[in-house]
């Protein structure tokens, strides 16, 4: 039954991607820019934007699950923050490499240390030094407490990133969702939004996969342990 | 044309990213699912019987 439910699930989630591919290339307008390169590199930008929605999506979700750790000290929460940290990194490093590709046609550089670029690498990094960490660190509470410490401090860093197009002055795109002026056309924002949803599907689905790995992973090692002493 | 390369390579990018992780784990499960025999093994062989994990 349950993997009934998760085919199922991956079916939906194949159709969703299918979907998606379907409206960005076939069905929403293209943008009215000063070059074609523009019109075409902005076909990036669907799956840009809902990549780096799911690395602060896994970042708040390292944060909630390091904050009940800590309060709790239950490993459960210990190893959600952990299986939401090497999605984050997976999905701010598709959005680190997916815009120096959107970058190099429209600005014609790849990168310029700017306030966002430069605060997305360092989320990049953060979440990095986490699963380094972990990795390196021997099991205990100890590397469960220093951990915990990082995802909560990390995520400090998610509002600069998301804020900092509006406090500083930055070569990155404003924001066309979520402002005031609302630029985003209809069938572009439904576009954006489908999309979006389809990848909160994706997190949802692989955070639910590592999840259980990581539980089965830290069930053997007890047992090994227990046999050693044994 | 140039744009359309780079609008290829994004798209591989992520679609490489986004499968290669799912291989990843992938592996992962068959490893510990070795592991796993290993251990029901481990256990049979210290109790003589066959023992549930």
């Amino acid at each position: 039954m349950k993997s009934i439910i998760d085919k199922a699930f991956l079916i939906v989630l194949l159709l969703a991607f299918l979907t998606s591919l379907y409206l960005i290339f076939n069905w929403v307008p293209q943008i009215k820019a000063s070059n074609s390169a523009e019109q075409i590199a902005q076909k990036i930008f669907y799956f840009h934007v809902p990549s780096a929605w799911l690395g602060f999506l896994a970042c708040f979700i390292v944060f909630v699950a390091s904050v009940v750790y800590l309060w709790t000290r239950k490993r459960q929460f210990e190893l959600i923050a952990v299986a939401s940290a090497e999605i984050g990194i997976l999905f701010i490093t598709l959005v680190l490499i997916t815009g120096p590709i959107w970058a190099k046609p429209v600005w014609g550089i790849w990168w310029t240390w700017d306030a966002r670029l430069t605060s997305s690498l360092i989320l990049w990094l953060i979440y990095v030094a986490f699963l380094m960490l972990r990795r390196y660190l021997p099991d205990g509470s100890k590397r469960a407490n220093l951990t915990a410490v990082v995802g909560i401090i990390g995520f400090i860093d998610v509002p600069i990133v998301y804020y900092s197009i509006r406090w500083w002055e930055t070569q990155h795109p404003k924001a066309v969702i979520a402002s005031s002026d609302g630029s985003l056309a209809a069938p572009m924002f439904f576009t954006f939004m489908f999309t979006l949803a389809t990848f909160t599907l994706l997190y949802v689905y692989l955070m639910k996969k590592r999840y259980q790995l990581l539980k089965l992973e830290d069930t053997l090692n007890k047992q090994f342990k227990e046999m050693e002493i044994l | 044309m140039d744009a359309y390369i780079y609008l290829f390579f994004a798209y591989s990018i992520i679609w490489l990213g986004i499968f290669g992780f799912m291989w990843y784990m992938n592996k992962k499960a068959n490893h510990l699912e070795q592991e796993m025999t290993l251990l029901k093994e481990l256990i049979d062989a210290k109790s003589g019987g066959s023992v549930d994990v």
